[in-house]
C-alpha cells in the first residue's frame, strides 16, 4: 500500500504541499556571504555590488522555507535575483515528465538539490497501452545527478526503466543516500536490490510500490536481504510486497531484529502466518504493516497447527500498540482475520484488496475500525460490505473498490447501491475510485450532493457504453453533478455511456480539474473540444476509444504548453492533424506511437505529446515517430 | 520623453538619481514594481493569451529605445528587473535546433534499446490475450500487477471442485461409522497416517501396527480403492497419482490384511 508520500498522486497537491512541509526543512546548507562567490554557473554577470549581495543572501534565507513546488515556481518568475536565490535553494526537484527538460538542463540549474522525484511513462503504461522498449530511462538522469549532487540524500521514481547498474552507480555515487522508492518501476533486479542494501550505509527507505522486477533464473536470484550491513541498521521502511522471488527468512528476521528504527515493513506473499508472527515479535514498533500471504505455511494445513498459529497471531497483534496500517493478505485464510482485531480501532489504513473476502467476513472486522481513513478492497465484499464500511468508518478519505474479475462482461458484485451507501455514511470522502457494473445517475448525484470534500472522483463501469442502469439513460447527469457540486474536484475519470453533453458539463463547471481520464465516451469532435477550451487548470489528459478527430485536436492549440501531457489512442486522428500541432508548437513534442506496423500510414493509432525544453529526445525506439 | 522615477507606495527610499533606474525591489505586499521594460518575449508560445497578458500590469512603460538603450548601460539592475520574459533567459531565445544534447552513455544505450525494443515492441499487446472473446487491451483500467494476483477464473464446476477440496470416505473395520478427510490438504503419505491415526484413535485399543509378522489382533493395513474399482494398498504409487485415481479409503484389519499381503508378495 503506498502512503500518501511516496504515493506521488498529486491530486492532494493543493494542500499537499503540507506533507513536502514536514518531511523536507530548510535545507543546511543555503546562505552565508561566502556563498555569492563561489556561485558560478549558469549567470555571467560581475559579481553584484555588496547591497545586493545581501539582498540574494537574505532570499536565500528566506526562500529556503518555502517547501510547496508551485510556491517555488511562482517565486522564481519575480526577477533574475529571486530565480537564482530559488534555485539555490530548492532542496527536492520534481520533474513530472522525465522527457520534459533534459538532465544537464535541471542539474545546471538547481546546485543543491538533496532530492529527486522523477516521473517516466505516462499511466496509460500500466494498462500495456504503451509498448515495452518506449523509453523512460534512467540512466541519464543517474549519470547527470552522479556528477551533479554528490550529497543526495532522496530518490522517488514513477514509471521509470531502471537497470541493476542504474542502481549500482546510485549506491557508489551517492555516500549519504538514505531513501529509494520505486513506484511501478521495471527493468531492474536482485542484483540491483543487492548492491543497494551493501552499499548504502545510511539507508533508512527501500520501498518498492508495484514494482515490476526483471524475470531471473533460480541460480540468478541474488539473495539481498543478507546484504545489508550486519551492524544496527537504521532502515524505517522497508517494502518488497510485490518482489516475486523468495527472500531468505533467516536473514530477514535478524535484520528486522537489528532495525530499531524499522516502522514499516511490506513482506512479499512468501512470508506465511508463522514466519509474520516471528517478525512482528522481532519489531513490536511497527507503523505499518504488509502482511504476506497470511495464509497457512504450506506444509503444516492439519488442524491442529492451525489453531496454534491463529494464537500466535492473536498475541502478537494484542501487544501491537502502534500498528496504523495493514496491507498484504494475499492468500488469506479467514480464520487468520479475527487476529487483527486488536489493532482496527488504531488502523487508519487498511488494504485488503488482495483478499477475496466476503460481506460476512469484512463485517466483523469493520466494525472495529472507527479511524479508517484510507480502505482498499476487493468487490467481492459487495454492496452489504460496503454497506457496513459506510456505517463505522465515518472518517473515511479515501475509497478504492477493485473487481475481483476484471473482465468486461464479469458478473460485477457492488453497484449503485454501495455507491450510495457510502456516500451516506462517509461524508468526508475526499478520493474514490470504484469499478462496477451497475450504477446509475442517481446514486452519482447523490454522492454529489454528500461528499462536498471530493477531490478525485473516478468511477469505472467496466461494460462499455454502459448507461444507467435504470433508466437506460446516459451517465450524463451523473457526471455532470460531480463537476458541478464538488467544487474542489481536481481528477475525474467517467466511463459508461456518455454524450456530448457530459464532456460539456466538465467544461463548464470543472474549473479545478487538472487531470482528466477518458474512455469509450462522446460523440464528436464538439465534446473534446468543451473540455479544452472549458478548463484551464487542465494538465494531464488521457483518453482512449473515443471519436475525437483533427479538428477537436487544434482546438486545443492555446492549451497544450500549459499541459504537462495529452494521450490519446485509437481515437480518429489522423497525421496531419498531428503534423499540424507539431508545427504549430515547436516546444511540443509530438510522438505518433505504431505498435502494429501493417497499420496505414495516415491513422494516428497512438499519440502522446507533452510540452518539453529538451526537444525531441533521441532515444525513442523504431516505433516511436516524433514528428 | 519625459521620465518620472515612481516611488513604490510605502517605499522610503529616495529613488535612484540614475535614468530609468528604478530600483525594483520586491516588496511583501505586491510584485508589480516601480518600472517594467519591455524586451522581446522570449517564450512567446507559453505566454497566455494576449488579452490576458494585459491584465492587471501598471501603466508605466518605457519605450522599447530606451529599454534597449538601458541594458547597453547597468548590467547588473537587470537581475531585479522585470520583464515579461521568463528571468530563468539570458537573452531573447531563438527557436532551439532539435536536441542532440544528450550524455555519450544514453547514446551508447541507443544499441541496447533499439534492439530490445525490436524484439518485443508487440509484447504488450500480446500479454492481453484475451481469454474471453471480449477482451480487449488494457480494459478496464487495472494495473498489470493486480491482474496477475488474481490467476483467470477456470470454469465454475471446475473451480467448485477444486475449492471444495478432495474429499473422500475412509473406513475402518469394526467402526460404528465413517469419516470424510480433504486428500488435498495433505503433503504425502506420511501425514496421511498420522491423520488418519488421530482419526481412528477413539476405535483401536492400541496403536495400529504396520509391522510384519504381528500378532492377528492389532494388524492393519490401510488400503484404498481406485477409480477401477480395485482395491489397492496406499504407499505403492507417487502422491499425486495416488491423490487423483483414490476415490475411498479403507483401515483393512486382521485376517484380510494377512490375505492382501499375500497376494502382494506373491
Amino acid at each position: 500500500m503506498s502512503e500518501e508520500r511516496s504515493d506521488m498522486s498529486e491530486d492532494e497537491d493543493g494542500g499537499g504541499g503540507v506533507e513536502q512541509k514536514e518531511r523536507w526543512g530548510p535545507s543546511q546548507g543555503g546562505g552565508g556571504c561566502g556563498s555569492a562567490k563561489s556561485r558560478g554557473g549558469v549567470w555571467t554577470d560581475p559579481p553584484p555590488p555588496f547591497s545586493d549581495q545581501v539582498l540574494e543572501n537574505v532570499l536565500e534565507n528566506v526562500l529556503q522555507f518555502l517547501v510547496c513546488r508551485r510556491d517555488r515556481n511562482a517565486a522564481s518568475l519575480v526577477c533574475r535575483s529571486w530565480c537564482r536565490a530559488e534555485a539555490q535553494t530548492r532542496g527536492e526537484l520534481f520533474i513530472g515528465n522525465c522527457y520534459a527538460v533534459s538532465p544537464r538542463r535541471a542539474t545546471d540549474r538547481f546546485r543543491r538539490v538533496r532530492s529527486v522525484v522523477l516521473k517516466g511513462k505516462p499511466r496509460f503504461a500500466d494498462f500495456s497501452l504503451v509498448p515495452l522498449g518506449w523509453g523512460a530511462h534512467f540512466s541519464p538522469w543517474a549519470s547527470a545527478m552522479a556528477a551533479a549532487y554528490p550529497w543526495l540524500e532522496r530518490i522517488c521514481l514513477k514509471r521509470m526503466s531502471i537497470a541493476d547498474d542504474d542502481l549500482s552507480l546510485l549506491a557508489f555515487s551517492f555516500p549519504f543516500f538514505k531513501d529509494l522508492t520505486l513506484i511501478c518501476c521495471d527493468g531492474f533486479g536482485t542484483h540491483g536490490l543487492a548492491v543497494i542494501a551493501e552499499k548504502c550505509r545510511h539507508l533508512r527507505v527501500l520501498d518498492l510500490i508495484e514494482a515490476y522486477l526483471e524475470e531471473e533464473e533460480e541460480d540468478q536470484v541474488v539473495d539481498w536481504v543478507s546484504k545489508f550491513p550486519q551492524t544496527t541498521t537504521s532502515l524505517e521502511t522497508l517494502g518488497f510486497d510485490c518482489v516475486v522471488s523468495t527472500v531468505n527468512f533467516e536473514a530477514l528476521e535478524a535484520l528486522v531484529a537489528r532495525s530499531p528504527a524499522l516502522r514499516q515493513l511490506r513482506v512479499n506473499h512468501h512470508v506465511t502466518v508463522d514466519q509474520l508472527f516471528r517478525l512482528m515479535v522481532r519489531a513490536p514498533q511497527l507503523t505499518h504493516l504488509g502482511t504476506g500471504s497470511f495464509g497457512p505455511p504450506a506444509a503444516l494445513a492439519l488442524q491442529g497447527d492451525v489453531m496454534e498459529h491463529e494464537a500466535d497471531l492473536v498475541s502478537a497483534f494484542a501487544a501491537s500498540k502502534s500498528i496504523i496500517s495493514l496491507s498484504g493478505f494475499r492468500d488469506v485464510a479467514s480464520q487468520y482475520l479475527p487476529a487483527i482485531y486488536p489493532v482496527c480501532a488504531n488502523l487508519t489504513t487498511l488494504n485488503c484488496s488482495f483478499a477475496e473476502i466476503t460481506a460476512d467476513e469484512l463485517k466483523p472486522v469493520i466494525h472495529h475500525c472507527h479511524n479508517l481513513q484510507k480502505f482498499w478492497v476487493l468487490d467481492t465484499v459487495r454492496d452489504e460490505g460496503l454497506q457496513a464500511v459506510a456505517a463505522t468508518c465515518k472518517d473515511l478519505q479515501e475509497l478504492r473498490v477493485f473487481p475481483l474479475n476484471a473482465t468486461e462482461d464479469s458478473e460485477g458484485f457492488v453497484s449503485d447501491v454501495g455507491l450510495a451507501a457510502i456516500s451516506q455514511g462517509c461524508r468526508r470522502l475526499r478520493s474514490i475510485l470504484y469499478f462496477c457494473q451497475q450504477m446509475t445517475n442517481k446514486a452519482v448525484i447523490t454522492m454529489s450532493k454528500n461528499c462536498q470534500e471530493l477531490v478525485v472522483f473516478r468511477l469505472c463501469i467496466m461494460g462499455r457504453h454502459l448507461p444507467d442502469h435504470l433508466t437506460k439513460e446516459p451517465m450524463d447527469e451523473g457526471f455532470g453533478a460531480i463537476v458541478m457540486n464538488c467544487k474542489k474536484l481536481t481528477r475525474l475519470a467517467v466511463s459508461g455511456l456518455l454524450t456530448d453533453k457530459a464532456f460539456a458539463y466538465i467544461g463548464k463547471y470543472g474549473k479545478s480539474i487538472r487531470t482528466l481520464s477518458v474512455a469509450f465516451a462522446g460523440d464528436s469532435d464538439v465534446g473534446l473540444r468543451y473540455v479544452l477550451e472549458g478548463c484551464p487548470k487542465l494538465q494531464k489528459l488521457e483518453i482512449r476509444d473515443s471519436p475525437f478527430g483533427d479538428p477537436a485536436l487544434l482546438s486545443g492549440i492555446h492549451q497544450y504548453y500549459n499541459m504537462r501531457f495529452l494521450w490519446m489512442n485509437s481515437c480518429k486522428l489522423s497525421i496531419r492533424g498531428c503534423n499540424d500541432v507539431a508545427q504549430r508548437l515547436p516546444r511540443l513534442v509530438v510522438e505518433v506511437i505504431r505498435d502494429r506496423p501493417e497499420a496505414d500510414d495516415e491513422t494516428v493509432e497512438k499519440l502522446y505529446m507533452y510540452r518539453s525544453l529538451a526537444g525531441p529526445r533521441n532515444d525513442a525506439p523504431p516505433f516511436v515517430k516524433i514528428l | 520623453m519625459v521620465v518620472t522615477p515612481v516611488r513604490h507606495p510605502g517605499d522610503q527610499r529616495p529613488p535612484c538619481t540614475k535614468a530609468f533606474a528604478q530600483r525594483a525591489f520586491p516588496c511583501v505586499h505586491c510584485c508589480f514594481h516601480v518600472s517594467l521594460y519591455i524586451s522581446l518575449p522570449s517564450w512567446e508560445g507559453f505566454l497566455p493569451p494576449p488579452q490576458a497578458r494585459s491584465a492587471g500590469i501598471p501603466s508605466i512603460w518605457h519605450t522599447m529605445e530606451a529599454a534597449a538603450s538601458y541594458v547597453k548601460d547597468g548590467g547588473d539592475l537587470r537581475d531585479t528587473e522585470l520583464r515579461l520574459g521568463l528571468p530563468g533567459t539570458e537573452a531573447p531565445e531563438k527557436p532551439a535546433a532539435p536536441s542532440t544534447r544528450v550524455s555519450k552513455r544514453a547514446l551508447q544505450e541507443d544499441g541496447d534499446m533499439e534492439s530490445r525494443a525490436k524484439s518485443r515492441p508487440l509484447e504488450a499487446d500480446s500479454d492481453e490475450a484475451p481469454a474471453a472473446k471480449t477482451q480487449i487491451v488494457g480494459w478496464p483500467p487495472i494495473r498489470s500487477y493486480r491482474r496477475n494476483s488474481f490467476p483467470p477464473r477456470k470454469v465454475e464446476a471446475e473451480a467448485e471442485a477444486e475449492a471444495a477440496g478432495l474429499y473422500v470416505k475412509v473406513s475402518m473395520d469394526g467402526a460404528p461409522y465413517l469419516r470424510k478427510i480433504d486428500l488435498k490438504v495433505y503433503k504425502g503419505y506420511k501425514e496421511l497416517r498420522d491423520a488418519m491415526d488421530n482419526m481412528f484413535k477413539c476405535f483401536t485399543q492400541g496403536e495400529v501396527s504396520r509391522k510384519e509378522g504381528c500378532s492377528s489382533g492389532s494388524e492393519s493395513a490401510i488400503t484404498y480403492e481406485d477409480k477401477d474399482g480395485d482395491l489397492m494398498l496406499v504407499g505403492d504409487v507417487p502422491w499425486e497419482m495416488f491423490i487423483s485415481s483414490c476415490r475411498r479409503l479403507r483401515i483393512m484389519k486382521g485376517c484380510e490384511v494377512r490375505g492382501l499381503r499375500t497376494r502382494q508378495y506373491s
